[in-house]
């Protein structure tokens, strides 16, 4: 009965290399073996990523073992919180300064016949 | 912590969040005091801090100037329709075209003077220290000329000369 733990794992093993000493191949090999080995392995290389997608790759892979990561998550989320208030800020401040500059030029136009310039 | 997914759209979503309450909140008052005065009249209430009451009083003014300017504004186009057909029917200056100039000078005149009449008065629709500051600005925007001298191509020493005359 073979046994998935044996009583003495050195004698199993020395017993196992004595095996694979003595096996011999026969067989003989297919035609042109040598050539399809070296075909299959310039195949493989022309089929590797590339260097940037490798790097792209292994960023994602960063990124994701970041994010399992509660602090790495929470960092994430507090920065594009940050980033979307500050847009948020500044967009509103532009708004604000071309209000005020397109009201100034209708208040002008209205009160002055003579103004051309739209952008006082 | 198991779907970055899941984390990474929370996080656009909070961006967009912080994004659209941040803009939102604070152009809110621009479009609010659009909606109440105008675009024209807006620029004056925030910009010179009006009361509702000095607003109302300028809003009134106003109103009333915009009339009387309109009515000008007719009049000087007319007397420049009457001057372009004068002018595609002669080769020399007519007494004809001359009168039409003088009624189209004397009409930007009593424009100008109009003109001067109402920020005299919206000025003093406002507090003091609005009220002066409201008029330098007006004047800079509409009276003050556009270049230092109506000589054109004189040298800076040349113009000095013109000034000390």
């Amino acid at each position: 009965m073979f046994s998935m733990k044996p009583e003495h794992p050195s004698d199993d093993d020395k017993r196992l290399h004595e095996l694979l000493q003595d096996w011999r191949v026969e067989a003989p090999l297919p035609p042109r073996f040598q050539e399809g080995v070296w075909r299959k392995i310039a195949r493989a290389d022309a089929a590797a990523p590339s260097g940037w997608r490798r790097g792209w790759d292994e960023l994602i892979a960063g990124w994701t073992a970041l994010l399992r990561r509660p602090v790495g998550a929470v960092a994430y989320l507090s920065a594009l919180l940050l980033v979307g208030t500050v847009l948020g800020y500044w967009q509103s401040d532009r708004f604000g300064d071309q209000k005020e500059m397109a009201w100034r030029a209708a208040y002008v136009q209205s009160v002055y016949p003579y103004s051309t310039r739209s952008d006082r | 912590m198991k779907h970055p997914r899941l984390i990474i759209l929370c996080g656009l979503a909070l961006a967009a969040g912080g994004f659209g309450v941040l803009y939102a909140s604070r152009t809110a008052p621009y479009r609010q005091l659009e909606m109440e005065c105008g675009p024209d009249l807006a620029w004056i209430k925030k910009e010179f801090r009006l009361d509702k009451a000095d607003f109302e009083r300028v809003r009134v003014l106003h109103e009333q100037y915009k009339v009387e300017c309109a009515e000008y504004c007719r009049q000087i186009d007319a007397k420049h329709r009457a001057l372009s057909l004068l002018l595609a029917t002669s080769t020399n200056v007519t007494p004809e075209i001359e009168k039409v100039l003088n009624d189209a000078a004397m009409l930007r005149k009593q424009c100008h003077t109009t003109m001067l009449r109402h920020f005299f008065a919206v000025s003093r629709a406002m507090p003091p220290e609005q009220g002066r500051r409201y008029l330098a600005w007006m004047q800079a925007e509409t009276l003050s000329s556009t270049h230092p001298t109506m000589l054109p191509h004189t040298a800076p020493s040349a113009r000095h000369d013109a000034n000390m005359q």
